[in-house]
């Protein structure tokens, strides 16, 4: 069911291989030329985006079957950090919509009984147990804030004009904590009234929907649009690019409209702060001595994008009937965290080669970190090779998955570069 | 014999288990070509046969030859490919193993002074271009795009919309090193010399650049595995980084820096009522140019590529025909100064004085024509190419009709062509709803070497149907068929597969001398059998019985 809802897509692909590569006006070197993790550390052209409109059109034509080779399926399905740089770089010169085809395979590899894999329903269980993806008790889910006087907009009576929802991987993950008490400290410098969801706060979902399981995320998001609802949170700011993606785009998707009639406004964190900026409310007055880079995370900047909702059919020579306005990964977030960087002093902010819409992902969306750690670790050291030609000295990024990753691939590879989320540097300057 | 257990365990022994695949998931995604009509044909005809019995990726010359060698100590046949845009690095027979090169990738060798490049197959354009223009050099770039492999494009022909001065892909072509069929390595040109550097292609050593084609095309792996090559460069005097403003496809780029400047000419002729003037005008602007030897860039675009390549969406292409946004034809051309700022100021004197000859007007700049192209594809051409945009019509195409030959003759037989195609939708109603308003109007003319000699193609745009697929191919065949009447030189494009036995008697019987080369160096057709002998629709059937099996 799921693939013939993206079958014109998939059969129409010219493999071409443009997939395989950064956006052409944008390459930069031989070296890092190329735009897909998978295809680079599988190699058959299999594992590029090209490969997998091969895979539904021989499952769609009867020519493959999943008892053929299920676990190669699934492991060329899931091994896929489904950061969309193939997506960017097809429809620079065709209109098809890779990611759909992507998004397709998982929920069909699911709708059959053979996904998601077992890794990811550790994690899609954990939300069911604990409404977080760590196995950790509700009660700990706000400790980062205590002593902080935040206020518990899950507590009758309490609003604020801004819901600040922190994410899992921030609220439990060791060492991360700093993170969202840094963004606390960066909104109450800047004299926002704002709030958190405390215990109540429930995993955004996004992780179920990334590896087709529909069903868990539908449950999950209900939960969720129930409680915003409540609070009548109009502004939700968060630090996890995930969660700003589930919020922002797949929440949209679910309820088949487009992210700007959703009854919020989701904003990530730098966005939100590069806003402040701006607006004269936040200034950053102390130097930081530093020569960084940005690692743009997928979720924040191609698959950021504000969804478009379409429904509607393929005509002749291709064409949409309505008319569909196709989502191109370009309306990401990527200025908001350089506006914050070029705005510290002495901070020296130096570009990598593959950016923005054509940023190599670190490697572990999509659920490829947690069901296939070697290929998240090669996917990152290709970062942190990248990384450490501009001469900077840290990896700056925003979000907790990226950082966890790009810090394995810094250990693996014996690399002195450091990284660093973009708050813990900010909030230096103020 | 087949490919058989036996065969693949050796396989694995020569590249390593991770390096091939014999997984029917694997080998999915090297079974089907749809983006060419004679691709939806051949796949139709084929079916599951075209999944190759594996994939297997050598990272060496030697890894190559000793694949080969299995092949023939097995007897199973082998595609060859670089990255598998074109029809021809498909299998069409059941049992067939396609060689995937990602795991030869270097650059083995850029040099400045000579101004060439060693690479190996899965080097991309793209990436030896970036490569190059930061040592002030560069590399024609083709239609298919730059995400292709370098060493297959030129290898096989390499038609170019950058070629005014640099000739096609296979003139670029300075050296290979070659694994045939039975696993020996010859090398040709001064790279067969060790030492000798790999700078030219009359020697020292032996010339063999033949071996590798038989009319305009090479055989695509019919011969056996090119493993490297050694290809020209040509000074560059723009960025080392490419200039580009806006996101994603939509993308400008204005300018090549200050030696480089780009030209809009047209001239005020209406298609199609004023088509052969509106060519005659163009190939005079051409031998004009060709006669006081300046530019860079000079070719006149037909509608076909005005459309695509400018379009940002699908619905944006139909939207701007609708709009009839290219009214006509038009002629681009660049001019780059080289060697100094007085050349570029040189030379645009004398083209000013050219087109003031010819009748010709320069696009202005706030024209949509001039928008469009220049700011938006006209220094893609020159870094990476971008005709795979042309499939956006209707996500299917193939070239219409094709020559190479003079200017003026050039302009005959796209008149010629076009009058055929238009009958045939008129009289037959072939094509009908598919090939109007982007074929069979003007043309491509693309001149070579200073206007030395010039190729051209027309398109035709059908969708992924079996029907349409079919149509197009009979528009194409009676297209050329009418070529060969009129004695058009078209069949040094279409000495190529099926076409050997019909077009060879008119060309010398070449097809002979070609089919004698295959027979002697690979005696049982394991080099990509499908291709050197039939390339457009076979059966397995038919491929089997060639074989002798």
């Amino acid at each position: 069911m799921a693939l013939e809802k993206i079958e014109y897509d998939a059969t129409h692909c010219q493999r071409c291989s443009t997939c395989k590569w950064s956006h052409l006006w944008e390459v930069k070197s031989h070296r890092f030329a190329r735009n897909c993790p998978s295809v680079v550390y599988g190699k058959f052209d299999t594992y590029a985006a090209q490969g997998k409109n091969d895979i539904v059109t021989g499952l769609l034509k009867g020519e493959l079957s999943w008892e053929d080779s299920k676990d190669r399926l699934l492991e060329i399905i899931y091994r896929c950090p489904v950061c969309a740089a193939c997506d960017v770089s097809c429809k620079r010169v065709m209109d098809l919509d890779i990611i759909g085809v992507l998004d397709a395979l998982r929920e069909e590899a699911c709708e059959r009984g053979y996904g998601p894999l077992p890794a990811h329903k550790e994690f899609i269980q954990s939300i069911m147990n604990y409404d977080n993806v760590w196995k950790q008790p509700r009660n700990r889910r706000a400790g980062w804030a205590k002593k902080l006087d935040i206020k518990d907009l899950s507590k009758a009576g309490e609003t604020a004009d801004v819901l600040y929802y922190v994410g899992c991987t921030y609220a439990y993950k060791p060492g991360m904590e700093t993170v969202p008490m840094h963004t606390a400290k960066i909104l109450k410098a800047a004299g926002i009234d704002f709030g958190i969801l405390g215990a109540k706060e429930i995993c955004c979902g996004g992780i179920a929907d990334n590896v087709g399981d529909k069903k868990s995320f539908e449950e999950i998001a209900k939960k969720n649009l129930d409680m915003f609802k409540a609070t009548g949170a109009k502004t939700i700011v968060t630090n996890c690019p995930g969660c700003f993606m589930t919020f922002s785009e797949k929440y949209a998707r679910l309820q088949k409209i487009d992210t700007e009639k959703l009854p919020y406004t989701v904003k990530h964190s730098t966005q939100f702060i590069a806003e402040l900026l701006q607006a004269g409310k936040l200034t950053f007055t102390r130097p930081v001595d530093m020569t960084v880079t940005w690692h743009d995370p997928c979720h924040l900047g191609r698959r950021g994008e504000p969804y478009k909702h379409w429904e509607g059919k393929r005509v002749k020579f291709g064409l949409t009937e309505p008319p569909r306005e196709m989502n191109r990964g370009v309306n990401g977030i990527y200025e908001a965290p350089r506006e914050i960087l070029k705005a510290i002093p002495g901070l020296r902010f130096v570009e990598m080669e593959r950016i923005k819409e054509y940023a190599w992902c670190c490697g572990s969306g999509g659920g490829a970190k947690s069901a296939y750690p070697d290929f998240a670790l090669a996917t990152a050291k290709e970062r942190i090779e990248e990384a450490e030609a501009t001469g900077a000295g840290a990896i700056i990024t925003s979000c907790p998955w990226c950082e966890s990753n790009l810090s394995d691939g810094i250990d693996a590879g014996g690399s002195r570069l450091r990284v660093g989320d973009i708050l813990d540097i900010a909030v230096q300057a103020l | 014999m087949a490919f058989t257990e036996m065969a693949y365990k050796a396989l694995q022994d020569i590249v390593g288990s991770e390096n091939v695949s014999n997984d029917p998931a694997i080998c999915q995604a090297y079974s089907r070509v749809q983006w060419l009509p004679s691709g939806v044909l051949q796949r139709e005809r084929c079916g599951l046969a075209m999944r190759p019995a594996c994939v297997v990726m050598p990272g060496s010359t030697q890894e190559v030859q000793r694949i080969l060698q299995v092949a023939n100590r097995y007897t199973f046949p082998f595609v060859p490919r670089g990255s598998g845009f074109t029809f021809s690095a498909f299998p069409t027979l059941a049992g067939t193993i396609v060689i995937d090169p990602k795991r030869m990738d270097r650059i083995i060798e850029l040099n400045e002074k000579d101004m060439y490049a060693v690479i190996e197959p899965y080097v991309s354009f793209v990436g030896l271009q970036a490569e190059a223009m930061k040592c002030g050099l560069y590399t024609p770039t083709p239609l298919a795009g730059s995400q292709v492999s370098c060493l297959a494009n030129y290898s096989w022909h390499g038609a170019y919309g950058n070629s005014w001065i640099t000739g096609i892909g296979a003139q670029n072509l300075l050296g290979f090193e070659l694994v045939l069929p039975d696993g020996e390595v010859v090398r040709s040109g001064s790279m067969a010399c060790p030492g000798a550097g790999s700078f030219w292609n009359d020697g020292p050593g032996p010339d063999l650049r033949g071996f590798l084609r038989s009319g305009m095309f090479g055989h695509a792996g019919g011969m056996g595995v090119v493993t490297k090559i050694s290809c020209k460069l040509w000074p560059y005097a723009g960025p080392a980084e490419f200039p580009a403003e806006g996101t994603a496809n939509m993308k400008f780029s204005s300018s090549l820096g200050e030696n480089w400047k780009w030209y809009m000419i047209k001239f005020p002729l209406k298609y199609p009522e004023q088509e052969e003037q509106e060519l005659r005008k163009s190939a005079e602007l051409f031998y004009e140019m060709g006669r006081a030897e300046i530019g860079e860039v000079a070719t006149h675009l037909a509608q076909q590529f005005l459309y695509t390549y400018s379009s940002v969406t699908k619905q944006d292409l139909f939207d701007n025909m609708k709009n009839d946004v290219f009214p006509s034809g038009f002629c681009v051309v660049a001019l780059q100064g080289k060697t100094s700022p007085d050349q570029l100021a040189y030379e645009d004197r004398v083209l000013h004085d050219i087109v003031k000859k010819v009748g010709g007007i320069f696009v202005k700049e706030d024209e949509p024509a001039y928008q469009v192209w220049i700011k938006r594809a006209a220094n893609e051409w020159i870094r990476f190419g971008n005709a795979q945009r042309l499939s956006r019509a209707s996500d299917c195409f193939s070239i219409g009709s094709s020559n190479v030959d003079s200017i003026d003759q050039i302009v005959y037989e796209i008149l010629e062509s076009n009058k055929v195609g238009r009958d045939l939708l008129k009289n037959e109603g072939l094509g009908k709803d598919f090939v109007q308003p982007l074929s069979m109007n003007g043309g491509w003319i693309s001149p070579q070497e200073y206007g030395y000699w010039c190729l051209h193609t027309t398109d035709v745009f059908p969708e992924q149907a079996v029907d349409q697929c079919n149509q197009a191919i009979e528009i194409i065949g009676k297209v050329t068929k009418s070529q060969f009447e009129r004695r058009s030189a078209a069949a040094a494009i279409h000495m190529i597969g099926p076409a050997y036995d019909l077009f060879g008697p008119m060309m010398g019987d070449v097809h002979l001398i070609v089919k004698g080369l295959k027979r002697e160096f690979d005696p049982g057709n394991l080099s990509n059998p499908g291709y050197a002998t039939r390339p457009d629709v076979v059966t397995p059937e038919e491929l089997a019985k060639m074989m002798g099996h």
